[in-house]
């Protein structure tokens, strides 16, 4: 029973959360910017739609096109079941952490292969720039994690990330905390990284790359999108919020994750996409924050 | 262990016959794929047995040369690389044939053939030899085959060029272990390796010296950093079978070198271990930073080799720190972490060898700017490419990510000591590799293989027959089959780590069992990662079953007449990590642009040279020379003067005499 439970959760969870956090996010936007928005659960219903249309492909593609978004998909709910999204992960060893990491590379390596598939100079420039930027996200990523598996003395994720106390360890968390948010707003292409809502094709980073997926392949991509985007920000909710008497663990996350989602429209409202030759600094900075936190952890 | 000697003989008896039938090209071939065949039968019994537990005696026989004795043995690390020659030797091997078959004679057949098979039976000889002189004579018959491969097309000047360049570094490796086997013989009173281990204990500066000397001797195969001088040029000059069988095997003979003296002379210094992964790290930054810079795909291959050997020698140095700490589960966690990433290497990276040489025979051009488009004309070529690409980038349900998720298991681990600051960057850097990895192979598969054709050779390609492809899917099935049921091949490298170790392997065989789990965990989750996947196609399918599905022209955003010389390239899709490193990597430019009102011919043109090769050794050959200048003065042909030279050489032997 209390599996079955879970893994309810999980799928309400791996099914409602993607397209609500992004619905949040537009919705703050358009808050600040003194509009009233789609609706919240807009997202849901565009991932609905495409679903139930057909699909156009290019005539240059090859299999490998079709495979992208279902394998980007599928590493991305594997990835999902490493994280304790309702409470506690469905899996868990030492060592998933690196795991977790290397599914992310899977899913951009078929991602940056699918779009290079179409020919098309305008995803090529778009996978090139996912690639580099992601080389520079990654080490951000490892070290922070590495301060925290140093901290918990496990390099697991449900361990890493759970509430620890000491005065030692707020510091190093804080700092954890600013590479990590960093890391998310760059591997799901939020301002002031990529601007998932620009018109034009040569400054777009990841939604350049699916310019020439369509139905049911697209709705994969959008949600395997928005789904890492709730798997790393729940990893963030679980390095800051201790458990909330009122809410339970579930409760707690679901807030956590709703607050994420205003805070990423806030800082997308306060801001512009940075110029692209830009970007490296600011991962560069995400990397010495986290090599700062490491050094305050092992203190 | 006359299986071992059965298998060489076969495979020199091959050689031979090969050589003598080269008039008759279908006996020749016969007779290569039976050599590899019986090598591979009593080779394979031979491993076997050894894993298996029932190793088999030495063999001792009374040799002519003096101070010499032919002795093989055979332990679990011997069977371990002896396992790696054998699968990618007849793999390569049965490759090699339909590869030459498809040069249309510009591969000449006989020495390519003889060459190959004396490569390989040195290979499996060296691993199992147990005496110095016999490893000598196995090491240089390996390397003047791997020679011989290399300047197999010696019509081309940059082909003698880069064999020449590699028979200098190997000769130069091959004196520093002359002196190493001198010193450590000398010492010991014998060229037995097993009286290297039971000889008393070097003093410190001897010590330091059979270090240094054994990492440049060993280091100088292997490729570490500033040693890897020969290893761009050679890979790309040899044919590709040879190159697979070169990167996937022969520079990890350098390893499996520096891994033997460590179980014979015991530890290192915690400084020489310290020293070991930074180098390690080092090497791999430099190897697949270099790669990504590339526009020929064989050299790209060729670079990624440094990187991978770089990521096996931090596992060794991490091995090392673990010894030197007496601290034998981190040892033996860090050794087995070098030996999984070595046999998984071997694979992949010699599918990919093997899958760029039909890509090369089939465009004519090992470019990557004038490929693309294959995928829909070599399917099968591309497919197992692809495999290759994800394998090496260490991508989770395939073998890559094996090995690698030992090495970060050992960095991460809490509770090493000091020093876990350290080996927390260096788990950074091993992620900074492992992210430029996919960088450098999205590049060398997307490029070389998806979009449409950039050239005309590109547009004609064709599949090879199944000669080529077989040995291909092989290995690509083994690198799915680690990745998914890794647990056999970490016993693999857990046993030959052990024998790395030494005595220690008892006391931790228990927490063994739980790396073994873990790994299987990981490989179930992988095939959970399949099966997703799958479920998601058929999902997908079945949605699409009733819908209309339309073909049409890529989306050009608003351009409706783009060309397929408009597509993104290679140099243009590394640029903007190329420009990050653009201090380090040099690239060279040449550019002339269109210039006036009615501008003629324009021209772009980038290469990425080596630094060590055409930077760093230059500053010390030149003063070298000088000096080497100096004694040239005696050499002047003039024959009376040799003749008093003679005579004046005799007379001073005579007078130290008396």
């Amino acid at each position: 029973m209390e599996t079955l439970k879970l893994v309810a959760s999980y799928l309400v969870m791996l099914v409602f959360a993607p397209p609500v956090m992004l619905g949040i996010i537009t919705k703050t936007k358009a808050v600040v910017a003194g509009r009233k928005g789609p609706p919240v659960l807009q997202p849901l219903y565009d991932t609905l739609k495409l679903l139930r249309k057909g699909a156009v492909y290019s005539t240059t593609t090859t299999w490998m096109f079709r495979l992208g978004p279902v394998v980007s998909l599928a590493a991305v709910l594997a990835a999902s079941s490493l994280v304790p999204l309702s409470g506690t992960p469905l899996i868990s060893f030492n060592g998933d952490a690196i795991l977790f990491v290397y599914l992310l590379a899977l899913g951009r390596f078929v991602t940056v292969t699918a779009a290079l598939d179409t020919g098309s100079s305008f995803e090529g420039m778009g996978a090139s720039r996912e690639v580099a930027f992601s080389s520079l996200a990654e080490p951000a990523l490892i070290l922070a994690f590495a301060s925290l598996a140093y901290r918990s003395g496990e390099l697991s994720l449900a361990r890493m990330f759970a509430p620890h106390g000491g005065p030692g360890s707020a510091a190093s968390a804080v700092l954890a905390l600013g590479s990590l948010f960093v890391v998310l707003l760059a591997e799901n292409s939020r301002i002031p990284v990529d601007d998932p809502n620009t018109h034009l094709e040569l400054t777009m980073i990841h939604e350049v790359m699916v310019l020439d997926h369509g139905g049911p392949d697209l709705a994969f991509i959008l949600h395997g999108a928005g789904l890492k985007l709730v798997l790393m920000a729940s990893l963030l909710v679980w390095l800051v919020l201790p458990e909330m008497p009122v809410a339970g663990r579930v409760g707690s996350l679901v807030l956590g994750l709703a607050a994420t989602a205003v805070v990423i429209g806030l800082v997308e409202s306060s801001m512009a996409r940075l110029r692209l030759i830009r970007v490296p600094q600011l991962l560069v900075a995400a990397i010495c924050a986290a090599t700062f936190g490491l050094i305050l952890t092992l203190r | 262990m006359m299986l071992l000697l059965v298998a060489v003989l076969a495979l020199g008896v091959a050689a031979l016959l090969s050589g003598l039938m080269s008039r008759h090209d279908r006996w020749a071939r016969n007779i290569v794929i039976a050599g590899l065949a019986g090598a591979a039968i009593a080779g394979g019994t031979l491993v076997w047995r050894t894993l298996a537990g029932q190793g088999a005696s030495d063999l001792l026989w009374p040799w002519l040369v003096p101070g010499a004795v032919f002795h093989i043995g055979m332990d679990s690390l011997s069977a371990c690389f002896l396992l790696l020659v054998l699968v990618v030797g007849c793999c390569a091997g049965l490759y090699g044939e339909g590869y030459i078959a498809g040069s249309h004679g510009h591969i000449p057949a006989t020495p390519a053939r003889f060459f190959f098979l004396v490569l390989v039976g040195a290979m499996a000889l060296l691993v199992a030899a147990r005496n110095a002189l016999l490893f000598m004579i196995a090491w240089e018959t390996m390397a003047l085959a791997a020679f011989g491969l290399v300047s197999c097309e010696h019509g081309k000047p940059e082909v003698r060029k880069a064999g020449l360049l590699y028979l200098l570094c190997t000769h130069v490796g091959s004196l520093c272990l002359l002196a190493l086997f001198a010193l450590l013989g000398s010492n010991a009173g014998s060229l037995e390796f097993s009286s290297f281990a039971a000889a008393p204990a070097l003093p410190a500066a001897e010590r330091a010296a059979v270090f240094l000397l054994a990492l440049v001797g060993f280091g100088m195969k292997a490729g570490f950093m500033p040693l890897h001088i020969w290893l761009q040029e050679a890979h790309p000059a040899a044919p590709s079978h040879a190159s697979a069988a070169m990167s996937g095997v022969m520079i990890e003979m350098g390893l499996y070198g520096l891994l033997r003296l460590l179980s014979l002379l015991g530890p290192v210094s915690l400084e020489a271990a310290f020293f070991l992964v930074a180098l390690g790290l080092v090497t791999a930054v430099f190897g697949i930073t270099f790669a990504m810079a590339q526009r020929d795909f064989k050299r790209l291959l060729a670079y990624s080799s440094i990187e991978n050997i770089g990521i096996i020698l931090t596992g060794a140095g991490l091995g090392c720190y673990g010894l030197a700490k007496h601290n034998f589960f981190l040892a033996l966690l860090g050794f087995a972490g070098a030996i999984l990433h070595t046999l998984n290497h071997g694979l992949f990276k010699s599918l990919l060898f093997l899958s760029a040489g039909a890509v090369y025979q089939a465009v004519g051009t090992r470019d990557i700017e004038a490929c693309g488009g294959l995928q829909k004309r070599m399917p099968w070529t591309c497919g197992l490419m692809a495999v290759g690409a994800a394998a090496i980038c260490g991508l989770p349900p395939l073998n890559g990510f094996m090995g690698e998720w030992l090495i970060y298991s050992w960095l991460l681990r809490p509770g090493i000591g000091h020093g876990i600051f350290f080996a927390a960057l260096a788990a950074a850097a091993l992620s900074v590799i492992g992210a430029f990895a996919v960088a450098a192979f999205s590049k060398c598969y997307g490029l070389t293989c998806l979009g449409q054709p950039r050239s005309e050779g590109a547009r004609d390609a064709r599949d090879p027959f199944w000669i080529m492809l077989g040995p291909m899917a092989l290995l690509a099935a083994l690198c799915v089959a680690i990745g998914l049921f890794p647990s056999l091949a970490l016993h693999v490298a857990f046993a030959a780590a052990s024998d790395v170790v030494g005595q220690a392997r008892l006391t931790v065989s228990a927490s063994l069992e739980e790396w073994s789990c873990l790994l299987e965990v990981i490989g179930l989750f992988g095939a959970g990662v399949c099966a997703l996947s799958a479920l998601l196609w058929l999902f997908r399918s079945a949605l699409l079953r009733r819908r209309e599905v339309e073909l049409g022209p890529t989306w050009g955003c608003g351009f409706t007449a783009p060309t397929t010389r408009m597509q993104y390239t290679g140099s243009s899709y590394s640029m903007p990590l190329t420009r990050v490193f653009a201090a380090a990597l040099a690239t060279r430019e040449e550019v002339h642009p269109p210039l006036g009102y009615w501008p003629g011919k324009a021209a772009f043109e980038s290469r990425t040279p080596d630094p060590a090769l055409e930077r760093w050794l230059p500053v010390l050959t030149t003063k070298f020379e000088e000096w080497l200048s100096l004694p040239r003065r005696l050499q002047h042909g003039r024959l009376q003067l040799y003749l008093l030279y003679v005579s004046a050489f005799l007379v001073i032997i005579l007078l130290w005499k008396l």
